[in-house]
């Protein structure tokens, strides 16, 4: 079946409903939001999106318009559009990220069951599938540790199909998501596995996934894990060592552990990921040491002063290779500096809400290690520092 | 003695009534629909747009007062037992992924009350000092 196709079709036809039922005055069936973003990065050293270490950059914004329709009151369908400049990450070219139909067969509080097809955001840890909407962010960049941007296509959108539930269990309700389908593979899932631009690509993917969370107490407590396997088909080019691989499938396991607890005034979340990859297939400059534990976490607190104002503390820790914490035997091998195989990211933010359509952050970032700096927006690997600070500015506005 | 004790009665419930009825503020839906009690967790759950259809199979319209408003406050913590910014996360999850909406939003209680009882399937909630036409809608709690 060819999910792109279906995408395509989706889209077509929802943007026609949406524009006769807007032409229509009022359509209680349909529903259109939408969102602007903009932020600035400046650094001391290493740049994120764009050249933040000269004076600052405002190569970053996100832009997202949806529409949903509810054709029956089983059938729904949704689409939603979506530009993201990102220094040299994303180019800002719209895109499409999600289209969907949703079927859903049975819906009570005892159990809700469903099936959603198209391109489908990736139910991954808790803020996965809204990573660009600033709104739903707990601050202005998420844990880089797990939701590393670098690797965000991979992350994004796969086009495939969700079978999804909420069932009521002792105590609270269970809500789970099984998805199959094809993630979407450009140069920067390159750079992210590959460390470069590699002379070939990933063509032919495909991934299962299964996210289960625990929610107790109305949503107090929230205790969830994802479990995530891929396939990666590399498909060399005829380019020369050390920018080519041997045609095969890079493989990526991921399990991941989240937990919060919310209160009034204060929310603790915390995130624990395992991210095995395994290069052997490929070969190459890998065959050095071609299996990886990536891991990571992050802690974080929390604290709304009123319904206008909010704080947030935040531990993130990212290991390039869970049995080197330090990097050493990386750096031995791959002579690259040690600090590049991991981070420690301490940031300190603040939050301004005066209504419900606009937000404004800021947000300081103490960070050693370069183990998230992207290639992208730091060609020239070698100078990046291993002591560096961001100070970023975001304002966004929700219609 | 009984005629004291009769007015002191009187005087009692007469108070206890209007004691009551200075925090009972009322969730509302319209005439059509069926169910004559809810539970919270079935509240809860179509109040964050968990739950999209009724017992019979029509789809539920939920219609709230805005995230900060004193009377939804209210609601959402005696009512469902949780905080209103907990909801707006649910809400903006679904709406952000496709995967659901959120409920329609009206600016002041007459406008719920008139959305309420024109709208199949619609359920709200109403301040009490708002005077209710129990013809075009049905008090289903009080809070």
């Amino acid at each position: 079946m060819n999910f792109n196709y279906i995408s395509a079709v989706l889209f077509s036809g929802l943007s026609l409903i949406a524009s006769i039922s807007y032409a229509n005055d009022f359509d209680e069936n349909l529903s259109v939001n939408g969102f602007v973003t903009q932020g600035f990065f400046y650094t001391d050293d290493n740049n994120v999106y764009g050249e933040s270490s000269d004076n600052g950059s405002f190569d970053f914004h996100e832009i997202g318009l949806n529409a949903a329709y509810r054709f029956t009151p089983k059938l729904r369908g949704a689409v939603q559009l979506m530009s993201r400049q990102a220094g040299e990450i994303d180019n800002g070219e719209p895109k499409l990220d999600y289209a969907l139909l949703d079927y859903r067969f049975t819906d009570s509080v005892e159990q809700a069951f469903g099936v959603r097809i198209g391109r489908l955001k990736v139910p991954f840890g808790f803020y996965n599938e809204t990573r660009d909407v600033a709104f739903t962010r707990p601050g202005i960049m998420l844990p880089q540790s797990i939701y590393f941007d670098q690797a965000r296509d991979l992350e994004l959108s796969i086009d495939g199909a969700i079978l999804y539930g909420s069932i009521s269990v002792p105590s609270g309700w269970l809500d789970i998501d099984l998805l199959y389908g094809s993630p979407q593979t450009d140069t920067n899932v390159e750079y992210a596995y590959l460390s470069m631009d590699a002379a070939g690509k990933f063509d032919d993917s495909e991934g299962v996934m299964g996210r289960v969370i625990f929610n107790s107490d109305g949503g107090r407590v929230r205790i969830g894990t994802t479990l995530a396997e891929y396939r990666l088909g590399y498909e060399p080019a005829g380019g020369s060592w050390p920018y080519e691989f041997n045609e095969g499938d890079l493989k990526l396991n991921v399990a991941m552990l989240s937990a919060q607890y919310n209160t009034e005034h204060w929310s603790l979340t915390g995130e624990y990921m395992v991210h095995d990859i395994d290069w052997t297939e490929l070969g190459g400059i890998f065959s050095l040491r071609p299996k990886t534990p990536l891991e990571s976490y992050y802690l974080q607190l929390q604290y709304r002063v009123n319904s206008q104002w909010d704080l947030l503390l935040r531990y993130d820790h990212l290991m390039l290779d869970g049995n080197d914490p330090q990097g050493k035997l990386n750096s031995q091998l791959f002579g690259k500096k040690a600090y590049d195989f991991y981070s420690k990211d301490i940031v300190l933010g603040v939050g301004w809400q005066p209504n419900s359509d606009w937000l404004f952050r800021a947000e300081l970032h103490n960070v050693e290690g370069t183990g998230w700096a992207a290639e992208q927006d730091n060609p020239d690997t070698g100078t990046l520092k291993k002591h560096w600070h961001i100070f970023a500015l975001q304002a966004t506005y929700r219609f | 003695m009984v005629w004291l004790i009769r007015i002191s009665l009187l005087f009692v419930v007469v108070l206890s009534l209007s004691a009551e009825k200075a925090v009972s503020h009322s969730v509302i839906v319209s005439q059509d629909v069926k169910e004559q009690t809810l539970n919270r967790n079935f509240l809860f759950a179509v109040f964050s747009m968990r739950v999209t259809r009724w017992p019979d199979g029509r789809p539920v319209r939920v219609f709230v007062l805005p995230d900060r408003h004193p009377l939804h406050s209210l609601f959402v913590k005696q009512q469902l037992q949780i905080f209103p910014y907990q909801l707006r996360n649910k809400w903006d999850r679904q709406i952000f992924t496709g995967a659901g909406t959120e409920p329609e939003q009206v600016d002041t209680m007459d406008e719920m009350y008139q959305k309420i009882s024109r709208t199949k399937g619609a359920i709200g909630y109403i301040d009490d000092s708002f005077k209710l036409n129990l013809e075009k809608v049905r008090v289903i709690d009080e809070f």
